[in-house]
């Protein structure tokens, strides 16, 4: 596509600036093969070690930019910044903006010089939080917030082409677990990190709020420059056979289609039924993701009592359990069940939903609370891994990966997006102020109930578990 | 490029930034440490807003700072503003040594949402300074001081 638009800009004026520009995120050409069979695997052993390296570390530092308003959240709404329905509406855009943003950026993708395009994509990002910082309008928060959310929808879909074509079939499960190590970096290093920066001293440097944007925004641009410098294009483009034959390992071949565009083969992948009932399922399953992420900081501090920097570091134990998680999960799923992903996808719900009923329902105890919340993170973390990316990868033709991967974003972008706005509604709707008037000045301590929101969140998870489930006899594509 | 007039004026905005905090900042930042060197001596508020809708409010204050008369009227303590009028408001008044102990009570009911509960201590007692404040909700519990002296509420006592 993006070789088509090039072509379209070139032809009516050679030295337009949107022709170069087009022209510098598209993939390269397609190179021979060289007949090196050493260089060959000198090349691919360097550049797949560069791969793993960088979309992990990458896709983590940018994580950052993407989590730090829930960082911030009680702050601003204690401040009176922002309403809790305000909050949930600003929160809600950027998940909006990612939807969008992994959908179209999926099938761009698939065209582009990924390192250039992620790069772009990340440095966009660290501008939208450098102005979140400057904000106190909710309007205009909510705008610089989707816009972050678009830019943000550059990386994974970067990440998830870049590991198609450089990891094969029977491999991808491990690799594809190291790279979803990634989400719980970054939520790790937002929600201790960020929150030491803001949380009151003596557990925090107490900084204003808005360095919980301009911190991770400086971060951001740090990353950009590694993806910009470090990150290859495809092997094709660089002399290299496909990582399928230069490892022998082929999935079933769709001879019917083994010719067909890759722009055909992308809308082909909208006919797969599997497809839309593994969005549709990973869209319930980012609902609770998202739910715990935005709000479960806030509800820890709300209704049992934590402080700012002990709310974020129960939830830094779920997400850093989520590193485990997913490389457990690409583990079984490999090595235990023969890559497939139904019987793991069960196990792994399973330890998502039971921990889950005990974090809200379970003893007030904080330690068992901490457990709660590592059992948590560890099955929510196995069971997003192969729900939001690999299980559709392993669906989809490989040559579209970028595509199914931006299909199955949007769904669980916009469950994720609509659970920002329902739950911080729910929440608002149960506000009630005990307001201590002193002259001018108001102090305004405000209440909210979470029964409501819990009964959603937890609800989301079981109707996600149940559609997985009815994918139990799906096979691998190649 | 000239690095060190540049390096000068960072160090100079920091030394303006670091010593300028106010008296006041700091005491709001280290009260909550404090706080419990003269807990005895200050107003206390606590509030239980029950899952049966009955609000029960008790505010213990100094004979210095307030007057009998002036407790006995709800309206002029506490405000609540609900979906439906809340019913069966009584007050009752004790001495306890050097302070007097108000206890306001009223029932909302079940069905009722309540949307904003005044306390109005702070507004109308001006010898008042400070008040410590406990409120238990059927959903959470909240326990912080308030300061004239500081913009915000002081949890983590």
């Amino acid at each position: 596509m993006i070789s088509a638009l090039q072509k379209l800009f070139t032809s009516s004026n050679t030295n337009s600036l949107l022709s170069r520009l087009v022209g510098f995120f598209a993939s390269g050409k397609e190179q021979p093969i060289t007949a090196n069979n050493d260089y060959i695997t000198e090349q691919f052993n360097y550049h797949r070690r560069n791969v793993v390296v960088l979309i992990t570390l990458c896709y983590g530092l940018g994580y950052v930019c993407r989590l730090a308003f829930n960082v911030v959240k009680k702050p601003l709404m204690d401040a009176g910044v922002f309403t809790p329905e305000e909050v949930g509406i600003i929160g809600a855009t950027l998940l909006y903006g990612y939807a969008l943003g992994k959908f179209t950026n999926g099938f761009l993708a698939d065209h582009a010089h990924v390192g250039r395009f992620f790069a772009a994509g990340l440095f966009l990002s660290a501008m939208a939080n450098l102005g979140m910082g400057f904000s106190e309008l909710a309007w205009v928060s909510a705008l610089l917030w989707g816009i972050n959310g678009w830019f943000q929808g550059f990386g994974a879909p970067s990440s998830v082409v870049s590991l198609s074509s450089w990891y094969s079939n029977s491999e991808r499960g491990r690799y594809y677990g190291i790279w979803s190590t990634a989400h719980s970096i970054g939520e790790g290093l937002t929600y201790l990190g960020v929150a030491w920066l803001i949380a009151a001293a003596p557990k925090g440097l107490g900084l204003d709020w808005q360095w919980g944007f301009w911190t991770p925004a400086l971060i951001c641009v740090f990353g950009a420059f590694l993806l910009w410098r470090y990150l290859p294009d495809k092997p094709r483009t660089l002399g290299l056979p496909t990582v399928a034959d230069w490892r022998g390992d082929h999935g079933q071949v769709d001879k019917e289609h083994q010719d067909e565009s890759i722009w055909k083969t992308q809308l082909r992948v909208l006919t797969i039924p599997s497809i839309w009932i593994l969005a549709l399922a990973s869209s319930s399953m980012y609902v609770t993701r998202y739910a715990i992420n935005s709000w479960g900081n806030v509800y820890l501090q709300e209704i049992r009592g934590f402080d700012l920097f002990d709310a974020n570091l129960f939830i830094f134990f779920n997400t850093a359990a989520g590193i485990l998680g997913c490389l457990a999960y690409g583990l079984v799923s490999d090595k235990f069940f023969n890559a497939r992903r139904p019987p793991a996808n069960l196990i792994f719900a399973i330890l998502e939903i039971v921990p889950l009923l005990v974090i809200f329902y379970g003893p007030q105890d904080p330690l068992i609370l901490g457990i709660a919340l590592v059992v948590y993170g560890f099955g929510l973390s196995g069971i997003l891994a192969s729900l939001g990316g690999l299980f559709a990868i392993d669906i989809a033709p490989k040559k579209v990966a970028g595509a199914a991967m931006g299909f199955i974003g949007i769904f669980s972008y916009i469950g994720a997006g609509a659970q920002d706005y329902i739950s911080g509604k729910m929440i608002y709707d149960s506000e009630i102020i005990f307001a201590f008037p002193n002259g001018d000045q108001n102090f305004n301590i405000f209440f909210y109930n979470y029964d409501k929101p819990i009964m959603f969140w937890v609800g989301a998870s079981v109707l996600s578990i149940i559609l997985a489930s009815s994918l139990w006899k799906v096979k691998a594509a190649d | 490029m000239a690095v060190k007039p540049i390096l000068i004026s960072i160090a100079m905005s920091s030394l303006v930034v670091g010593c300028g905090e106010k008296a006041a900042d700091s005491f709001c930042k280290s009260h909550a440490q404090e706080h419990q060197l003269h807990q005895s001596e200050i107003t206390q508020v606590n509030i239980d807003y029950s899952e049966q809708g009955r609000i029960v409010a008790k505010v213990k204050v100094a004979k210095d700072h307030a007057q009998y008369q002036a407790l006995t009227t709800m309206a002029d303590i506490i405000e609540v503003k609900a979906v439906k009028s809340c019913t069966n408001a009584s007050v009752d008044i004790t001495e306890q040594g050097m302070f007097y102990q108000a206890r306001y009570s009223l029932d909302c009911g079940l069905d009722n949402k309540l949307n904003k509960v005044s306390v109005l201590v702070l507004d109308n007692f001006t010898a008042i300074d400070e008040v410590e404040v406990a409120i238990s909700t059927p959903s959470s519990s909240k326990h912080f001081v308030l300061s004239r002296q500081c913009d915000s509420p002081i949890f983590n006592l």
